[in-house]
């Protein structure tokens, strides 16, 4: 259960539609609600899901944010 | 008083509704067949209620308050969620809840032990709507949506699940007036966004199969360690299995099918079970 904040906002990114789209718009200002490590907002920034991943964020919501804004599944880890 | 007329599980793997041009037809009719064996029985069962069993999928729950087991008592719930709507090709819907049911096994629960926590606002995601979606198209039969906690770590343990089932079959024979069918969502294994999706793990669940087929509920209960949860993946759905088989009393189905397709990261298991036909 480390990454609390990773996992918050990525659950947030998932279920609210209007901040997926403001986080499509301009990231950082969404990034900066929450708070993150500099190697959390890196990882993000890159949309590296298998760095979130190794790092320990939910999987299954990694898997959303990867497959809504990023890389494919299968090039997740 | 109220009896359980049938017991139906079913997957949610979203690509068979949002996907179904990728299926190769053979994939397609062993699906549509086994689909149809469980609306036919349904039908047939003409149940007052169907109580759908699953694990909401990070939608209505999340690590701020993560229940184990959380009944839907509101009117109605609607589904799927909204980030699912673009993909699913599933038309969003209101159905009924039975509330007599839902707020009756919420109290049974409570002062028989299950703690249950309970929900005015529960958003029915693909784990409800993909099976209803094939099984009561018109969405026209009251639910009662349980939660059980699959997808965020620490689970209920097996035998509280298989509890839970027991004492949800005692709460329909004594204290509900009624005929109700009980819908197990879920397949055993499947690492959706793990590290193993992209493969289906499917000797572990023909391990699980073979038990479902014999009736074997407390030896599912000893193979469902957290241990082997794990290894069936963040969305595997051993325990709603489990919990289905507490509320049949260990009765062997009258149907299986298992059903891989290509690409897919879990496999269709379905199943019925018929308990006025022994």
């Amino acid at each position: 259960m480390s990454l609390y904040q990773v996992d918050k906002l990525l659950f947030a990114l998932f279920n609210d539609l209007e901040l997926q789209e403001s986080y499509k718009q301009n990231p950082a200002e969404v990034l900066k609600r929450y708070h993150l490590q500099d190697s959390e907002l890196e990882a993000l920034r890159d949309l590296n899901a298998g760095a979130l991943y190794r790092m320990g964020a939910h999987s299954f919501l990694l898997w959303q944010f990867a497959a809504n804004d990023g890389p494919q599944t299968g090039r997740l880890f | 008083m109220g009896k359980i007329s049938l017991g139906l599980a079913a997957p949610h793997n979203p690509n068979i509704t949002s996907r179904p041009d990728k299926m190769s037809p053979e994939v397609q009719g062993k699906l549509d067949s086994a689909f149809g064996h469980l609306k036919t029985r349904l039908s047939e069962a003409s149940p007052d209620c169907l109580l759908i069993l699953t694990s909401d999928h990070v939608t209505n729950f999340f690590y701020n308050n993560a229940p184990m087991f959380c009944l839907g008592i509101s009117d109605t719930c609607t589904g799927p969620a909204p980030k699912e709507l673009s993909e699913l090709r599933i038309a969003r819907a209101t159905l009924k809840v039975d509330t007599t049911m839902a707020k009756g096994l919420l109290n049974y629960g409570i002062e028989s032990g299950i703690d249950f926590s309970y929900s005015q606002e529960m958003i029915l995601d693909h784990a409800f709507m993909v099976p209803l979606s094939l099984l009561t198209p018109r969405m026209d039969l009251p639910i009662v949506p349980l939660h059980i906690n699959g997808m965020l770590p620490p689970r209920p343990t097996a035998a509280r699940c298989y509890r839970l089932g027991q004492q949800i079959g005692d709460y329909v024979r004594n204290h509900y007036k009624g005929n109700v069918a009980v819908l197990a969502s879920g397949s055993f294994s499947g690492d959706i966004g793990g590290p193993k999706m992209g493969s289906i793990d499917t000797a572990l669940d023909l391990e699980f199969l073979d038990l479902v087929k014999d009736g074997k509920g407390q030896e599912m209960i000893k193979k469902a360690t957290a241990e082997t949860l794990d290894r069936a993946g963040v969305a595997n759905e051993i325990l709603i299995w489990i919990t289905l088989q507490g509320v049949l009393g260990d009765l062997r189905p009258s149907f299986t099918d298992y059903i891989c397709g290509k690409d897919w990261s879990t496999a269709a298991t379905l199943a019925t079970w018929q308990p006025n036909i022994r």
